[in-house]
């Protein structure tokens, strides 16, 4: 354990130079939830919040998570952790539960809105999403972070993907709006199948369909551990 | 014995040796001084005893464990300072030592103690919590070795730990190396700095072209060589026989005994005219030329 919370304590010391980072997704946070309340009433904050969810956990694996370990391996950071007695699941751990921080912070702002909405099943629909996407995302991230060779230009790379898959995908709309044919080729991306599972458990969709956003999810899940699995080394390279 | 390295190997992906044939043993208590020149093979070297990479030929015991078979264990027993390594600019001096001793499993009145000792060996207790890209590149090295001395690791391995120093940052390790080696850690120390491996080092390893070409302590290194004195001579006119170093308008003559330099020194017509005694700089130039010239 001492090593998860060392691993989490060192990852986790932005926040003391960049807090305005969650400020920063506070206005985020806040300016969607007038936006969807705007266009869409009630309705459009109940989706809101199934949003931020899948959002939030998204860009934590494939932006925050790959950015981090990307300027590990440049600095020489991770050849002192590799030279130590940590492990590979030590160290992703540790980032992982450092970058909870993002999501405990999302989490916070959105509660007066849970509370106003009486949303909890929503929530709840959402963290059944968050978990596989959570797993998706980080081994996305360390996938592409250990492939690239400068890891410091890894924003310039998980960035465009991070909005692609957020805004473009019926992640802040629902999948039920697109037609049926294209709708499976559309929830074969991971934040959308992620957001169609919130929707339909949190009961805000107009389409009943579960089985196959959860196949989908559990096809990258594969295809995240066999990618990250190839490029991943821990040292004796 | 600390470190036993047996004929270590290292051919990159790209076909290219970064090391070729590197042997020698790290006794306790002692340093052991990689030395060498730029792409000599020294970080290779010490990327295989780290398990940072997998040797190609050879292998490895650290603590007895062996690098290729039994690497968690060797990992238990070592602490590694990167070369070129930069802490996390958000890190704070505090932080790093503090993360750091969580990690290699201190206790919390531990990290208190020995954080407050090294990082006032490494005359960073007054800087503790500013953030390191307020501090000076310097200060930012010394973050990283009080990590590494601060871990209680029996096996500390420090890549050119000095490059970038100033001349006071570079005692301050110095010092503060040598009382780790006093309380019996085994410290490997990579540089070209021929003088630092001279002040620190109680052993010393050659390397050249990847390969350990010679191995002992700074007085039985220098011994290696049949000279005692050398003669530096500025803008010559006229020697009474081939240099053996030409640095341009500087000449390098080697020579058994002092009476010799003072004897050939006296025929000579140039600028100016100096007579040193040898040092590993020079056994270095003598094995490495040799080597190289296929006289070893």
């Amino acid at each position: 354990m001492g090593k998860i919370s060392g691993v989490a304590y060192l990852t986790s010391r932005w926040i003391r130079r960049q807090p305005m980072w969650l400020v920063q997704d506070l206005f985020v946070v806040a300016g969607f939830a007038i936006l969807m309340f705007v266009w869409g009433g009630i309705m459009g904050l109940r989706n809101v919040l199934i949003a931020w969810f899948i959002s939030g956990s998204w860009g934590m694996g494939v932006n925050l998570v790959a950015q981090s370990i990307g300027w590990d391996k440049q600095g020489k950071v991770m050849d002192m952790f590799i030279a130590s007695p940590v492990k590979p699941f030590h160290y992703l751990f540790g980032y992982f539960l450092s970058s909870l921080i993002f999501l405990g912070a999302d989490f916070l702002y959105m509660l007066p809105l849970v509370f106003f909405l009486d949303a909890w099943r929503i929530v709840l629909a959402s963290l059944v999403a968050v978990v596989p996407i959570l797993i998706i995302s980080n081994l996305v991230g360390l996938a592409i972070v250990m492939r690239i060779k400068k890891p410091t230009n890894i924003s310039a790379l998980t960035n465009p993907i991070q909005m692609m898959l957020i805004i473009l995908p019926p992640v802040f709309y629902p999948a039920s709006v697109i037609p049926e044919g294209a709708r499976y080729f559309v929830l074969l991306i991971p934040t959308a199948a992620g957001a169609e599972i919130a929707r339909q458990i949190g009961g805000l969709s107009t389409w009943n369909n579960l089985w196959y956003p959860f196949l989908v999810l559990a096809a990258w899940v594969i295809m995240g551990v066999v990618s990250s699995a190839k490029v991943v080394r821990w040292g004796m390279e | 014995m600390g470190v036993e390295a047996e004929h270590l190997a290292k051919m990159y992906p790209n076909g290219i040796w970064g090391a070729r044939d590197v042997d020698f043993k790290a006794e306790k208590s002692k340093i052991t001084v990689l030395l060498g020149p730029n792409g000599a093979g020294k970080t290779t070297t010490v990327g295989m005893l780290t398990t940072l990479l997998k040797p190609t030929k050879g292998d490895a015991r650290i603590m007895g464990y062996s690098t290729r078979r039994e690497v968690w264990k060797v990992r238990e027993n070592i602490a590694l300072c990167p070369q070129d390594i930069h802490v996390d600019s958000n890190w704070t001096p505090w932080n790093a030592i503090k993360g750091y001793l969580m990690i290699r499993g201190r206790s919390t009145e531990e990290i208190k103690e020995m954080g407050e000792r090294y990082l006032k060996h490494l005359d960073l207790w007054e800087v503790r919590d500013r953030p390191s890209i307020q501090l000076s590149g310097g200060q930012r090295k010394r973050i990283a070795v009080a990590m590494v001395l601060a871990s209680g690791a029996p096996v500390i391995f420090l890549d050119e730990p000095t490059s970038g120093l100033d001349v006071e940052g570079r005692y301050v390790v110095w010092k503060s190396l040598r009382e780790e080696a006093s309380k019996g850690k085994t410290i490997i120390l990579t540089t070209h700095d021929m003088k630092e491996a001279e002040i620190l080092g109680d052993y010393i390893v050659m390397i050249s072209k990847g390969i350990s070409v010679a191995t002992g302590t700074p007085e039985e290194l220098r011994a290696k060589i049949p000279y005692t004195h050398k003669i530096v001579v500025k803008g010559a006119k006229k020697l009474p026989r081939n240099e053996d170093i030409d640095l341009g308008d500087r000449k390098i003559l080697y020579v058994e005994s002092k009476e010799e330099a003072i004897e050939l020194a006296e025929g000579m017509e140039a600028m100016s005219i100096s007579i040193e005694e040898t040092s590993l700089e020079d056994t270095y130039l003598y094995i490495v030329g040799g080597v190289a010239n296929g006289k070893d």
